[in-house]
């Protein structure tokens, strides 16, 4: 069986491999055995390892969360660092607004909270304008009215 | 006996992610994990990196097991709970981990002290190993140390013929069932055989300078 050849990285090599696969196919109470032989405690070593573990998997989640949280700090700044066309002026900005609750293929994008637009503040009607333009419909709306829809 | 068909082994196939096991699932696992998992885990951990010799470059069992649970996370590695335990799930991550960790090391990352490059050659003269560093040669020390390992085992079992036969075949890189079919053992007998061998060689301090560090 001997092979000369062999050298002796390879024989420890060989060996270490062994002993390894030996632990994976060895039973718990051998092994539990073998540890407690070796000076080291299985329960206090077990509880160690399996906290270990569990923080690994909270720094993972707490990562994914972070990551996320940065991910709509991102998207919130960009949208305040943006600049909306929508008109200078309260007045202008109350007239498209009337102009966008008006008309039928826009309603769906107003709540019936905003219909009402004696109620309304300037402050609600410009964020609400930036809402729109974000989302594409006031370029809707003056891409209709160029068409003369 | 047929060494080759012994020897052979499979690529892994990656689980679909629709079978992987979810975030919740890897905790609850962590958590089921029992003290003959954990203390398989832990011993299976020290011995790859035993194995890695200076390859570990000062790596240890923890950093072995953290690198399969960050894999599974990350979702590098997937584990497919219908297929295998969870525990065995981690060994065969941990072999895996470790068996790349020794291809990819490069011998002339390692920081080392200067003075312990520095060699008497026959003539008398000293050099520095750093003077030839592109000619790979193997390192007559760590080579010594390994054939004083062999014959330090050897001697461990001189009065243990059924253990000589099992480093044996193991040392010719036969696997359990090759050495078992060879030497005709009953799984019971070599199970007790290879029980005997690792806590000898536990008691003797050999095992953790078993291991080559080959590839």
């Amino acid at each position: 069986m001997a092979n000369k050849d062999r050298t002796a990285t390879q024989k420890l090599d060989a060996l270490a491999d062994a002993l390894a696969e030996s632990i994976a196919d060895a039973s718990d109470k051998e092994i539990i055995e073998e540890l407690h032989l070796s000076g080291v405690d299985p329960d206090t070593e077990a509880a160690r390892m399996k906290a270990m573990m569990l923080a690994t998997v909270k720094v993972f989640r707490q990562r994914a969360l972070a990551s996320a949280r940065a991910g709509y700090c991102r998207q919130i700044e960009s949208m305040e660092r943006k600049s909306y066309p929508i008109p200078g002026t309260p007045a202008e900005r109350r007239q498209l607004f009337a102009l966008v609750a008006q008309r039928p293929q826009f309603t769906q994008f107003v709540t019936a909270q905003y219909r009402d637009l004696d109620v309304l503040t300037d402050n609600d009607i410009e964020t609400y304008l930036e809402d729109l333009a974000e989302l594409g419909i006031l370029e809707d709306l003056r891409r209709d009215d160029t068409n003369g829809k | 006996m047929c060494r080759d068909a012994h020897m052979a082994t499979k690529p892994p196939r990656r689980v679909p992610e629709e079978a992987a096991a979810t975030l919740e699932e890897i905790t609850a696992a962590i958590e089921a994990l029992t003290p003959g998992d954990l203390a398989k885990l832990r011993r299976y951990a020290d011995n790859r990196l035993a194995r890695l010799g200076p390859k570990a470059e000062g790596r240890t069992g923890d950093d072995l097991l953290q690198t399969a649970v960050t894999d599974l996370l990350e979702d590098t590695r997937r584990w497919s709970k219908a297929k295998i335990g969870f525990a065995g799930f981690l060994i065969g991550a941990m072999r895996s981990i470790s068996s790349n960790w020794a291809r990819s090391f490069k011998k002339e990352d390692t920081p080392v002290a200067e003075t312990d490059l520095l060699r008497t050659n026959l003539e008398g003269e000293t050099f520095s190993l750093l003077d030839d560093v592109q000619t790979h040669f193997p390192d007559p020390e760590r080579t010594q140390h390994q054939k004083q390992t062999l014959e330090q085992i050897e001697t461990l079992f001189k009065g243990d013929e059924k253990a000589q036969m099992v480093l044996m075949g193991w040392t010719e890189g036969y696997d359990p069932a090759g050495v078992r079919e060879f030497w005709g053992l009953s799984l019971n007998d070599y199970n007790t055989i290879v029980c005997r061998i690792r806590r000898h060689l536990d008691s003797a301090g050999l095992t953790p300078h078993i291991g080559g560090g080959g590839n």
